[in-house]
């Protein structure tokens, strides 16, 4: 490699984040935009904009709504519990083919709420943060793994290079020229967030690491990895018996009463989440999951109970070396409660997204001078990559909002239903942006900002128009997730439109320099 | 004045050539070999810990620092500057030590 460590190091700083950079801006934005996931779902879901009730229904109450809904034959379903951020019950069930369903239900009556038509932050954009939807042979997973991995390497070159690390700190010269400052800028963000950023790529990798490093489990276990989740994720099985419960017993137990036992087990840890496992069957038994509001460990505290008798068959406790693993996953998942360290979160997010992004300028505007001189393509390229990776993306995300406020309950076209239609609108519009991108190299990042500017008009005033919940409803009602969510795409398209400006006026006067110029040549 | 630009770029693209080759190698060495000597030395190192700990406990402990180990195997492949090193450590050692459990198994 090149002399000394320093320079090697600079070298593959420079080219990891060149050619692993706009998927990585990729993840570090569905990232920082599920930090607030379950907020987008109340957005993209008006029926669900519902306020926790203080004494939400019982879950014997909502089994009975959840057994109307669970066809016959199913061998499993699940209810989550209503919390702040997701006032409702989910309900989930494998039907007789083995497709996976999800209904919600009222958190008050149990009684199934109108299907929403859309996979939203839930179900979109946290999947596409960790998986990018590919699921072909876990494909997107190992590209998210690779990219993580190259983050980390990002990071550790970066702090090589670096001559003063302190002085970083407080240095951001934006009046200088670009190279200058979006290197200030890209300094500021990665030294300021480096804690941050290791610790959140390395626990987003930790969190999958039986699907990268699967070899581990499978020569200590010899292949069984069945018995390793058991061991280490817990997991209790009784097969089905095949012959109806006993009539007298036939409802089973009190759930109600078992979620008051496995609490106690607990010693006050709130059940979050039930499981009935073959349900109608003679031997159907009962999980129950303790909530992970109060503490940042996903903890694994599972109790099973005998559904007929409620009798305790089984339960389990993460072992220690485990709960550090459940310790660096519930510091990236942060399934807490905990509105002030969310926000951290999300600007921390948004730091890295600015990181990467400002890395991408600095490369780009220390090599225009010198490409143009030689007609190398290599500026040209990568611009189109930054732009449609970086402002693309944004505009991609605010056009999927927008589809979900425009398409109808129940729309479907050319055998797309409505969820499939809004995530077309996202990809459509994504690679329109990196056509864009490279067709006006010029006016690309201007004009893909006066988009964010407008459609981050666009979508809070559909919302207003299509539910009628403006902010002045809202912010006066306390409604924070619907506000938030409006309050927040407004702030993303004044920034966006401030940006559009300037560069529009400098643009200008780039032009009118250009024109005196050659004035003067001319005379 | 035609040959001469020939020559001239000729030897230009076999040196583009040349350098593009020695990065790819090593990236595909970094990648490929750091992952798969991560993964057996972690692999190899569970099933020593197996003995001490739960087998569980064992094995999320080396998948977790298999991540560390990994990283300090990708920042040593574009430190080190002589590739044949890293070929060899990486590019043999990685997919011996990937199989290392299945050969001790072998031996055994």
């Amino acid at each position: 490699m090149k002399q000394g460590f320093r320079a090697s190091m600079g070298w593959l700083h420079t080219w990891a984040g060149v050619v692993l950079g706009a998927l990585l801006f990729a993840i570090f934005w569905m990232g920082t935009l599920s930090v607030f996931d379950r907020e987008i779902d109340r957005w993209m879901m008006p029926d669900t904009r519902l306020a926790l009730p203080a004494a939400p229904a019982s879950f014997d109450v909502v089994a009975a709504r959840a057994g109307e809904i669970v066809p016959a034959g199913a061998d499993w379903w699940f209810l989550l519990s209503p919390s702040e951020r997701e006032p409702l019950f989910r309900l989930g069930y494998l039907d007789a083919e083995g497709a996976f369903l999800t209904r919600q239900l009222d958190p008050a009556s149990g009684a199934i709420l109108p299907d929403q038509g859309t996979l939203a932050g839930t179900g979109f954009i946290f999947p596409f943060h960790y998986s990018l939807h590919l699921s072909w042979n876990q494909l997107g997973y190992w590209l998210v793994g690779l990219a993580g991995m190259a983050m980390l390497v990002l990071l550790v070159s970066g702090v090589v290079i670096h001559r003063k690390i302190f002085a970083d700190f407080f240095t951001f010269r934006p009046d200088k020229k670009l190279p200058r400052s979006s290197l200030d800028l890209h300094n500021l963000t990665g030294v300021l967030g480096l804690p941050f950023h290791f610790v959140i790529t390395l626990s987003g990798l930790i969190i999958f690491f039986t699907i990268y490093f699967p070899t581990v489990i499978d020569t200590v276990y010899d292949n069984d990895r069945e018995t390793f989740f058991a061991e280490s994720f817990g997991g209790y099985q009784r097969a089905a018996i095949g012959r109806p419960a006993a009539p007298p017993a036939g409802d089973g137990a009190s759930l109600d009463t078992m979620a008051a036992q496995a609490s106690a087990h607990w010693e006050g840890g709130t059940p979050s989440f039930l499981r009935i496992w073959h349900p109608g069957d003679a031997a159907a038994y009962v999980e129950i999951r303790r909530s992970f509001a109060r503490q940042v460990t996903m903890n694994l505290d599972t109790v099973y109970f005998d559904a007929a008798s409620g009798t305790v068959l089984h339960s389990h406790a993460a072992k220690p070396v485990m709960n550090v693993q459940r310790f660096l996953s519930g510091l990236h998942f942060i399934q807490f409660e905990h509105w002030v360290l969310r926000w951290i979160y999300f600007v921390l997010g948004l730091s890295g997204c600015v990181m990467i992004a400002t890395g991408y300028l600095f490369w780009l505007e220390s090599r225009r001078k010198r490409h143009a001189a030689q007609g190398l393509a290599g500026v040209r390229l990568v611009e189109g990559l930054t732009v449609g990776s970086v402002t693309g993306i944004v505009v991609a995300t605010l056009a999927f909002f927008i589809a979900n406020r425009l398409l109808p309950l129940g729309a479907s076209f050319a055998g797309a239903e409505r969820a499939a239609l809004e995530m077309w609108a996202f990809y459509l519009v994504w690679l329109a942006t990196f056509a864009h991108a490279w067709a006006r190299p010029g006016a690309a990042w201007r004009e893909q900002c006066w988009a964010v500017a407008v459609f981050g008009v666009l979508a809070p005033s559909l919302n207003w128009i299509t539910t009628g919940d403006h902010l002045a409803k809202t912010i006066t009602e306390g409604y924070w997730p619907g506000a938030g969510m409006d309050l927040l795409l407004l702030a993303g398209a004044a920034v966006a439109g401030m940006t559009a400006w300037r560069l529009q006026r400098r643009g200008a006067a780039k032009t009118d320099q250009t024109d005196r110029n050659a004035l003067e040549a001319a005379e | 004045m035609g040959l001469a630009w020939r020559a001239v770029a000729e030897t230009g693209l076999r040196r583009f050539g040349r350098r593009a080759l020695t990065i790819l190698l090593r990236v595909a060495a970094a990648i490929l070999g750091g992952y798969l000597l991560a993964a057996g030395v972690s692999a190899l190192a569970a099933e020593a810990l197996a003995r001490v700990l739960p087998p569980s406990e064992a094995v999320v402990l080396m998948a977790m620092l298999a991540f560390l180990i990994y990283l300090a195997l990708l920042i040593w492949a574009f430190a080190e500057r002589r590739l044949l090193r890293v070929l060899l450590v990486l590019g043999v050692g990685g997919p011996l030590a990937f199989a290392g459990p299945w050969l001790v198994g072998m031996a055994v």
